[in-house]
């Protein structure tokens, strides 16, 4: 199944991940791509700083203050910007929060998804036979099944805290991450450069990290940032099924979901972090692709 | 054909047994099972009757084998919170389930298929990159944020739609929409692609040059050529659908088996979830099995290969 998938979604070693073919004027535009770098630098400046720009503690409650629209509409309390919620809790600070623990936890993910998979692809294709059978054969099943169904069983076992997540987020993707490392080694073992570093006397290990790991960097570095944006969309799906992050702790999907019973009256409390999570993930999916572009000579050509 | 249909059936079997083995250590062999799979406020007499039920005094070995002998009879247990089978419990809710995913597969293939295939030959016009252009949107918005922003205009500004439930027809195209959105995009993507790369075909010229009509020449020369690879990105893609539908059921309160698994993961109600997991588990394996053995009977390189 996966070697079909290889097969026909055309380049050889980079994964199944859908590459997004945008429109020519505006693949070619520079514009739209400056504009997302820097809308999502100030996101990540704004989420950094995120104690010191929000005007008040994301979690205070104040009951006099609640479900005040945005400054602008009736009713509006100039204090609160993006108005409050239903506990009266200041919208800006919590998506300010919201949006810094949602990047966090994304990029945490990432990073432990791609240490775990890195390892298993490495150990897989330098080792062959039976261990990259069966490590394989465990990421195959990976594949195959639909993640929510593992992160609900996880989560119903483990709980539902903060460091849970994280490693929800980190088994989302380590399957990708072993077979583009595995398949990328299986082809670098037939290079000349690698044939000669066995010739003066290499060993393995040597070659594995000096010859062929830098040569990994590339097609890693891809994969990790379209994680990084397929991890922030995970991370606010299971926080607006209300599995993920519990309240009063804001994430940006929490913040959709639990705003979701007051659609019909306060619309505000959903529209500014669901309008963010949009920006972030339209933003790193056309980086990321720009950057696939870059890296993938073979793309470039067409 | 002789080797491809049973190493298929092996690995789908190997499959099947990694993923009830996995759910069983998940269930039994973490912490103490007794305290998570039993309802809370249980006296003492019920905690004996359900440890001797499900056989958790008695080794992992034992256990494993009781395991596999309630799979194979269909015998689940009771849901903690409705306090019925839990096969009763997903029968009811089955059904719902698999219409919105027929539906949206449907859908998809409907509109996807035939927007790739204009995309591919209009590479040259506006239109064609506007659509591209909805379809990366369409990509990149998550399906739980287009849910909302269709309820917001289509049920409490316009009136037009439900926004929850599912009774009537008009119930179904509101999450029929926000399921398929993704999956029409994914397609249309492989679908231009697949068509480009057939599209510049020799045998394509020589259609054209005997004089069929473009029409017949487009669809019969080239989109069933086209269509080969996409029929197995469509099959991999079921994964991602029931994942997607776990979360449009929550948002439309479907009722369906999704958000029986979300409400269950929330209570901790053990049965309906283990029973679950490893029902829709395994049907999806069976079902990209199905779709390799359909791509397989379509494509004689595959099964030579």
């Amino acid at each position: 199944m996966s070697d079909l998938a290889r097969m026909s979604v055309g380049v050889p070693g980079l994964p199944a991940v859908p590459r997004f073919v945008l429109p020519i004027w505006l693949a070619r535009a520079r514009v739209p791509l400056i504009a997302a770098g820097l809308v999502l630098a100030l996101l990540l400046v704004a989420a950094l700083c995120a104690p010191l720009l929000a005007p008040f503690d994301p979690n205070a409650q104040k009951l006099l203050a609640r479900l005040r629209p945005p400054i602008g509409f009736e009713r509006a309390d100039a204090r609160y910007w993006l108005g409050s919620d239903q506990l009266g809790r200041d919208l800006l600070s919590r998506c300010l929060y919201g949006l810094r623990l949602s990047l966090a936890l994304a990029l945490f993910g990432t990073v432990l998804g791609l240490v775990i998979g890195v390892t298993i692809g490495m150990v897989a294709g330098l080792g062959r036979g039976f261990a990259d059978a069966a490590l394989m054969a465990v990421a195959d099943v990976k594949l195959a099944l639909p993640f929510t169904l593992v992160a609900l069983l996880v989560i119903a076992i483990a709980g539902s805290g903060v460091g849970v997540l994280v490693c929800v987020l980190g088994l989302a993707y380590w399957a990708q991450f072993a077979r583009l490392v595995r398949g990328q080694l299986l082809s670098l073992r037939e290079l000349p450069f690698v044939e000669a570093a066995h010739a003066i006397g290499a060993r393995p290990v040597r070659i594995a990290l000096r010859h062929m790991l830098p040569n990994l960097v590339g097609p890693v570095a891809v994969m990790a940032t379209l994680t990084f944006s397929n991890l922030i969309l995970l991370e606010s799906a299971l926080s607006f099924i209300g599995i993920g992050v519990q309240p009063p702790t804001a994430t940006l999907g929490s913040m959709v979901g639990q705003g979701r019973d007051y659609l019909a009256s306060a619309p505000w409390v959903v529209a500014a972090p669901a309008v963010l999570i949009m920006l972030v993930s339209l933003c790193v999916m056309l980086l990321g692709d720009a950057l696939r572009d870059r890296m993938d000579t073979r793309l470039r050509a067409r | 054909m002789s080797t491809f249909l049973p190493r298929r059936l092996l690995r789908m079997a190997v499959t099947l047994w990694v993923i009830v083995t996995c759910v069983f250590m998940a269930t039994r062999l973490t912490g103490n099972p007794i305290d998570y799979l039993m309802p809370e406020g249980l006296d003492a007499e019920g905690r004996a009757a359900m440890i001797a039920y499900w056989g958790l005094d008695r080794d992992p070995f034992d256990q494993y084998i009781l395991f596999w002998r309630s799979l194979v009879q269909g015998e689940f247990g009771l849901g903690l919170m409705e306090r019925r089978p839990v096969t009763v419990i997903f029968g009811e809710r089955m059904g719902r389930s698999l219409a919105l995913l027929a539906l949206t597969m449907t859908a998809t293939i409907a509109i996807g298929v035939p927007l790739g295939v204009l995309t591919a030959v209009w590479r040259e016009r506006r239109l064609g990159s506007w659509v591209l252009f909805a379809a990366f949107l369409g990509y990149a918005i998550p399906n739980f944020v287009l849910a909302i922003l269709l309820i917001l205009l289509f049920s409490f500004a316009l009136h037009w739609l439900p926004s929850a439930g599912a009774t009537t027809a008009w119930h179904y195209i509101m999450p029929t929409a926000t399921l398929a959105a993704y999956f029409v995009a994914a397609l249309v993507r492989y679908t231009r692609n697949a068509m480009l790369d057939v599209l510049g075909q020799d045998y394509m010229r020589t259609a054209h040059a005997k004089g069929l009509s473009p029409m017949v020449v487009l669809v019969r020369h080239g989109l069933r050529n086209a269509l080969i690879p996409v029929v197995t990105v469509l099959g991999l893609q079921v994964a991602t659908l029931v994942s997607g539908a776990v979360v449009i059921e929550t948002v439309f309160a479907w009722n369906g088996v999704g958000d029986l698994l979300v409400g269950a993961t929330l209570r901790r109600d053990y049965p309906v979830l283990q029973f679950g997991v490893l029902v829709v588990a395994g049907a999806v394996i069976v079902v990209n099995v199905l779709v390799d053995v359909a791509y397989a009977a379509i494509d004689p390189r595959v099964r030579l290969a």
